[in-house]
């Protein structure tokens, strides 16, 4: 199995075993989980090219590949600084691709920015999230956080709460397990904020999922728990976000009667939608999240890269 | 047909025959055929006593691009060529797995909207019956009768 000189635009670019493949790779990245440094990517060089704020997806990438013992050429914010002034995207990925770099990672606020920078660079391009489209690499450290726990990804029941409308971790992370065997999804939101018809047409037939309100009717039956933060501006009736503040902000309380192995996942940073008393409870896993963020993003360079 | 063809004086160009009733009008205007001798029929009959509507025209002749528009806009539709009043073997108006370049993604985020971008808006075909449409950039999922809103309004 190879990913070498793969681009990663959408996480239907990888397959099931491919995946998997991935989730043992980054275990054998255990130093760099322990913050050692490995010299096993020592000579390439990365282009970190974003043109939106995104600090943690920034520094995630640039650990991953420091950690690898690689070099990075941060163009920090392209937006701002003067290389990309007037400049198509497709100009200024020539031009990074040009340097001879080993791999470029892109964040774009377009949606498809990924797959036309793909097309022009001959270096490999990993979506670091174009638009409210798709962030392979998330998906990707939440499944591996996931699968850290339970070894396996079929046959759980996940719960995604939150803003699934405009949120792209929920699409994301529902194309990724549709790629599993019956996976069943619980999508609690408000209903404005469901998740939106073309992510379910697209898992239709691959996962079971059910559409509920109220987290109270299902916390049983999850192994794990996802929850997104609910923007108020993002409701069509925004005096309704203090009623619904509550209900969906996920506190010791809201977790009574779950599963005992149950997990608590956030992409953070979070406001108010999950207690700061969750952190203390053994279901807390999201500051893990992070960590497996960094050495699944390793394991995945290292892949690409051939090393 | 062929004797319409001489009383209207058409001894060459185009006739696109079994457009679904209520079309014609939308074919005719995206064609943009002015300046040509245009015969426009509505509700003219058909077959099994359904109305259709038809559009013959003179000394012009539909490229790949219209004729695909046609057929987006009326899937029924034929287009034929005349030449010396005598009308040509039908084109069967079969839609490509792949469309480019026909019209925008109604997606404003979409990378194909951002000006001067050096890429054209391109489409997957994701199911024939009824038609869907998936851009091949940003995902939009698109049908039939969206598309032929987004050519009527020559977006
Ligand atoms: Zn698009």
């Amino acid at each position: 199995m190879t990913l070498k000189g793969r681009d990663i635009v959408s996480v239907f670019d990888f397959s099931r075993d491919e995946i998997e493949y991935l989730f043992k790779k980054a275990e054998e990245l255990n130093d760099i989980r322990r913050g050692r440094t490995l010299n096993i990517a020592t000579g390439k060089l990365a282009a970190i090219t974003f043109f939106e704020p995104s600090t943690r997806t920034r520094l995630s990438f640039t650990m991953a590949m420091k950690r690898l013992g690689g070099d990075i050429l941060d163009f920090g914010e392209v937006e701002r600084t003067s290389i990309a002034k007037g400049e198509t995207l497709a100009d200024t990925i020539r031009m990074i691709d040009g340097y001879g770099v080993d791999l470029i990672v892109l964040r774009h606020p377009s949606e498809g920015a990924s797959k036309l920078a793909a097309e022009v660079a001959e270096a490999p391009v990993i979506n670091a999230g174009d638009g409210s489209r798709e962030h392979p690499t998330q998906a990707l450290l939440d499944l591996y956080t996931i699968w850290r726990e339970y070894s396996c990804i079929d046959g759980l029941n996940v719960g995604v709460m939150g803003d699934l409308k405009y949120g792209r971790t929920p699409s994301s992370l529902s194309y990724a397990l549709s790629m599993f065997s019956n996976v069943k999804v619980y999508y609690i939101a408000p209903k404005p904020l469901q998740i939106r018809e073309e992510v379910l047409s697209r898992v239709k037939g691959k996962i079971e999922y059910l559409k509920c309100e109220d987290l109270r009717e299902v916390i049983d039956k999850l192994d794990v728990l996802y929850v997104t933060r609910i923007q108020r501006e993002r409701l069509p009736h925004p005096e309704d976000y203090e009623k619904l503040k509550g209900l969906y902000t996920v506190t010791p309380s809201s977790l009574k009667g779950c599963k005992d192995n149950l997990i608590v996942m956030h992409p953070l940073p979070r406001v108010t939608e999950l207690s700061h008393e969750v952190d203390e409870m053994k279901h807390a896993r999201y500051f893990q999240q992070a960590v497996n963020g960094m050495v699944i993003r390793a394991a995945l360079i290292k892949e690409i890269l051939g090393l | 047909m062929e004797e319409t063809l001489k009383s209207l004086n058409i001894d060459s160009g185009t006739l696109i025959d079994n457009i679904s009733a209520g079309k014609g009008l939308k074919i005719f205007k995206i064609l943009n055929l002015k300046g040509e001798t245009v015969f426009l029929f509505i509700n003219a009959p058909g077959e099994r006593f359904r109305v259709k509507d038809l559009i013959a025209v003179k000394n012009c002749f539909l490229g790949e691009k219209e004729t695909l528009k046609v057929a987006l806009i009326s899937p029924g539709a034929t287009v034929r060529r005349i030449e010396n009043f005598e009308l040509k073997p039908e084109r069967h108006l079969e839609i490509p797995k792949h469309l480019t370049d026909l019209f925008k993604c109604p997606n404003s985020k979409c990378i194909t909207n951002k000006e001067r971008e050096p890429v054209k808006p391109s489409f997957t075909v994701t199911q024939r019956e009824p038609l869907k449409l998936k851009c091949d950039y940003c995902d939009r999922y698109l049908s039939r009768e969206e598309v032929e809103e987004l050519i009527v309004s020559g977006k």
